[in-house]
């Protein structure tokens, strides 16, 4: 998997911050898993952090060609998180179509990697399904899986 | 190449081979803890659950 950037967090590990760097400078990004009221159900969402006013956007295209390294950063940030909440659901979507598409692209790239640690579903407009590649989803739905423990 | 450097070598290769980044812990970030800092995802799963609920997955 491509390098991502360093993450910082706070202690629980349900947010993060990281600098994205390009032709366009430094930029602040924050990933958040929000909890809901169901238990062990999260919502995963990123966006770019104004350094001036503190608000965050995650419609704002930052155009610092490093889209691969952002999401690598993302992918880093759901393995720390599901370290700690190895029992969490973690729902994404892209704030558009066009985000969501490219979180395929980013889910397709690594699925290799990614399958081997993590149960994925595809949200059709009807139903949940087991992920495929080749098919266009409006969500994902993410678990990390159980690590087979050894017999002795 | 000394039994240290070998050992810091192993040491390295295993972070390198690591998924899980080792990520620093900014207490800055507390403030942000009780805030929904992206609220139109938190809507958006609404929907979803309105629109398409929950996987068959989740009830096992």
């Amino acid at each position: 998997m491509k390098s991502n950037y360093p993450l910082s967090a706070e202690d629980n590990l349900k947010i993060f911050e990281f600098i994205s760097e390009g032709p366009n400078g430094l930029i602040k990004k924050m990933i958040q898993f929000t909890p809901t009221n169901l238990h062990g159900f999260y919502i995963l969402a990123f966006g770019d952090k104004d350094s001036k006013t503190g608000e965050l956007d995650d419609l704002s295209i930052s155009n610092n060609n490093d889209t691969k390294r952002i999401l690598a950063t993302v992918a880093a940030a759901v393995y720390a998180f599901t370290d700690k909440y190895s029992d969490a659901w973690i729902y994404a979507t892209g704030s558009t179509k066009a985000r969501t598409r490219l979180y395929r692209m980013g889910i397709n790239k690594y699925f290799s990697q990614v399958r081997n640690d993590f149960e994925i579903l595809g949200q059709t407009e009807k139903h949940w399904e087991a992920y495929e590649k080749d098919k266009d989803y409006g969500g994902f739905l993410v678990r990390r899986k159980k690590i087979k423990t050894r017999s002795k | 190449m000394t039994k240290s450097m070998k050992s810091a070598h192993k040491v390295i290769k295993e972070l390198e081979k690591r998924k899980t980044p080792i990520v620093r812990i900014d207490k800055s970030l507390d403030k942000y803890r009780n805030v929904v800092l992206f609220p139109d995802k938190l809507e958006k799963a609404n929907e979803m659950l309105r629109t398409v609920g929950l996987p068959k997955q989740w009830i096992k």
